[in-house]
């Protein structure tokens, strides 16, 4: 499979994407490239298909290379490189130079669209130290020796939904009256159906194509600006890492199916007012007009362990969003339950003495 | 922020026991006349000794009056024995049990009259203190001495703080705050959760409601009798000469 190394014509070290200029940068000489430049690099991608390209695997000693992996040979120092399969872009872990697995980028694989990572690495770190401030049950010890064993950038695979949902939707209502007439408590409860039907439309709703990131945590990262997305290009995977995707459109049409129709009853929902209570009886949903877009979003990954168990963070690349469950010191949650519970009822029970001498 | 919580706790609390309520007082009257002769002489004793040791814990009066008939010089209106009553305690701090023993049983009359500063301590209260006492009385019993006991025991602790009460109803408060505080705490450990929803991703305007309408299609009716729990509804105002407002509540039994 064809590596793609990004040198610096000046000096030949390795260049990277910088995300505060936008531009490709060589961290020893300091030049700085426009986006343009390597833009013929890439124009082999929409050719090329995969298997036409393994031809440099073959060269590579593929002996002992477990199911799933792939080895590479490095370009620039000649070590053999075993990495997973969907690897799309990493660093040789020899002489850290940047590398791109043209032969996942290419054909179908080929993404349409990127955002570009607008936050580094500093900020990743700046926003984790913020993650842990200010949480009391967080366990001091956690915070304290707190050191992230991995922090990457990874341009994660998603598929990105168009689509427009019809619905016909009916409603159970009830709108309630209460009034008094002699002895009598009257409640008059009126019954209705709702019925709406109309269409609304859904656009770049991200779904992770990657089996490797919880699903969870990439619906937390959300929401990304795909207004601010650009057409691929190799260049800016320069220093970060990416994988192809291994969950197929078809795959995550069904999460994403889920949220519109959700989505689309509660939003027919709130023109149904005016009632006491509003209870779906029936919706018929249909999707049209769907269309995915393969596209590469920015995540600062950081992994942690602690305690034996291991902590996994992340950060939205492109807004700074940050997310990641902590673990809890539950000696002290007991204690803060104990001395809150026994704190407010020492006073509840002034409160009423007082009362009573009133 | 622990320290201040103290102090406002100890502040509340100093200024709970340090309150005193010097508003009501009691008078030299006499606390039981049994002029309807319904109790032996060691009853009467017994019976005085209770209403007296609640007037003291009171600081008002706790009466217990019984007599054969109303005084001929109140006219003879619905509201006689209600009458006759306020006038007993007019311009006191008292609440009067009176027993009128004529009629026959099931239709002798009684109240319970409040003045003063009582109207505020036994208002609220007296229908329960009627059930109480009255049920020595009612079905044939005629347990007199039992009624007047149990009316000078219920009178005496009416405004005994209820510690059971308070501290159960503050043991729950506790443990709901305690729970909210620390639940809370928890929740911003956690901020890996997953979308139900694609809100974000509706595209603007493009919302089209071709169908729109709700039909009535049937209604139901709940009637239920109004049960009164207002305890003012079995309380009478008795406007005296002087123009003060005595409250009773009167029955039969």
């Amino acid at each position: 499979m064809a590596l793609l190394e990004y040198k610096c014509p000046c000096c030949a070290g390795k260049l990277e994407f910088d995300s505060a200029l936008q531009k490709v940068k060589c961290p020893f000489c300091e030049s700085e490239f426009e986006m343009s430049v390597f833009q013929q690099l890439d124009e082999a991608l929409d050719s090329q298909v995969e298997e036409n390209l393994d031809w440099q695997t073959s060269t590579v000693d593929t002996w002992g290379v477990d199911e799933g992996m792939k080895a590479y040979s490095c370009q620039s120092c000649g070590a053999q490189i075993v990495m997973d399969e969907t690897t799309a872009a990493s660093k040789c872990p020899y002489c850290d130079n940047p590398i791109v697995m043209m032969g996942n980028l290419s054909g179908d694989l080929k993404p349409e669209l990127i955002i570009p990572f607008k936050l580094d690495k500093k900020a990743a770190k700046e926003a984790f130290t913020k993650h842990l401030s200010g949480k009391k049950l967080l366990p001091k010890v956690f915070s304290d020796q707190n050191h992230i064993d991995e922090i990457k950038g990874v341009y994660v695979p998603y598929w990105i939904f168009d689509s427009k949902a019809e619905a016909s939707i009916k409603y159970n209502c009830t709108a309630v009256k209460s009034f008094t007439e002699g002895e009598y408590r009257i409640t008059e409860t009126q019954h209705y159906v709702a019925v709406r039907s109309g269409s609304l439309e859904f656009e770049n709703i991200p779904v992770d194509g990657s089996k490797k990131m919880d699903d969870k945590l990439t619906e937390s990262l959300e929401p990304f600006d795909l207004s601010q997305a650009v057409p691929f290009q190799t260049a800016y995977m320069a220093g970060y890492m990416a994988d192809k995707y291994d969950v197929s459109a078809e795959d995550d049409a069904e999460r994403v199916n889920e949220r519109v129709k959700n989505s689309t009853v509660r939003s027919f929902k709130d023109t149904v007012t005016g009632y006491t209570t509003v209870e779906v009886e029936s919706s018929n949903v249909n999707l049209k007009n769907g269309t995915a877009k393969y596209g590469l979003l920015p995540v600062w990954v950081l992994n942690t362990s602690w305690n034996g168990n291991n902590y996994i963070f992340a950060m939205n690349g492109q807004t700074g969003k940050f997310v990641g469950d902590l673990p809890c010191d539950n000696s002290l949650k007991k204690k803060i339950t104990w001395i809150t519970a026994a704190v407010v009822a020492v006073a509840t029970f002034a409160v009423g003495y007082i009362i009573h001498l009133l | 922020m622990k320290k201040r919580a103290f102090l406002i706790i100890m502040a509340l609390l100093l200024i709970a026991f340090s309150s005193v309520s010097v508003s009501a007082a009691t008078s030299n009257m006499v606390r039981l006349n049994d002029g309807a002769q319904l109790l032996t002489a060691d009853q009467r004793q017994d019976v005085t000794d209770a209403l007296e040791k609640a007037s003291k814990k009171l600081k008002m009066d706790v009466l217990v009056v019984t007599v054969k008939e109303i005084p001929s010089e109140f006219p003879e209106v619905d509201d006689r024995v209600d009458r006759f009553a306020a006038s007993l305690i007019e311009g006191k701090d008292a609440i009067l049990f009176l027993f009128v023993d004529s009629g026959g049983e099931g239709n002798r009359d009684y109240v319970f009259a409040r003045s003063g500063e009582a109207k505020k301590v036994f208002d609220g209260k007296i229908d329960s203190i009627e059930e109480k006492v009255i049920s020595y009385i009612g079905n044939g019993r005629n347990d007199f001495y039992g009624a007047f006991k149990e009316f000078a025991d219920v009178a005496g602790s009416a405004k005994d703080f209820r510690f059971g009460l308070w501290g159960a109803i503050a043991a729950i408060i506790g443990a709901i705050a305690g729970a909210i505080r620390s639940g809370g705490l928890k929740s911003e450990l956690k901020s890996v959760y997953s979308k139900d929803e694609a809100k974000d991703y509706i595209k603007r305007g493009s919302f089209v409601l071709n169908k729109k309408y709700d039909i009535p299609t049937y209604v139901t009716i709940d009637r239920q009798r109004v049960t009164r729990s207002d305890p003012s509804g079995n309380i009478t105002t008795v406007v005296t000469s002087s123009g003060e407002e005595i409250h009773t509540t009167h029955g039969k039994v």
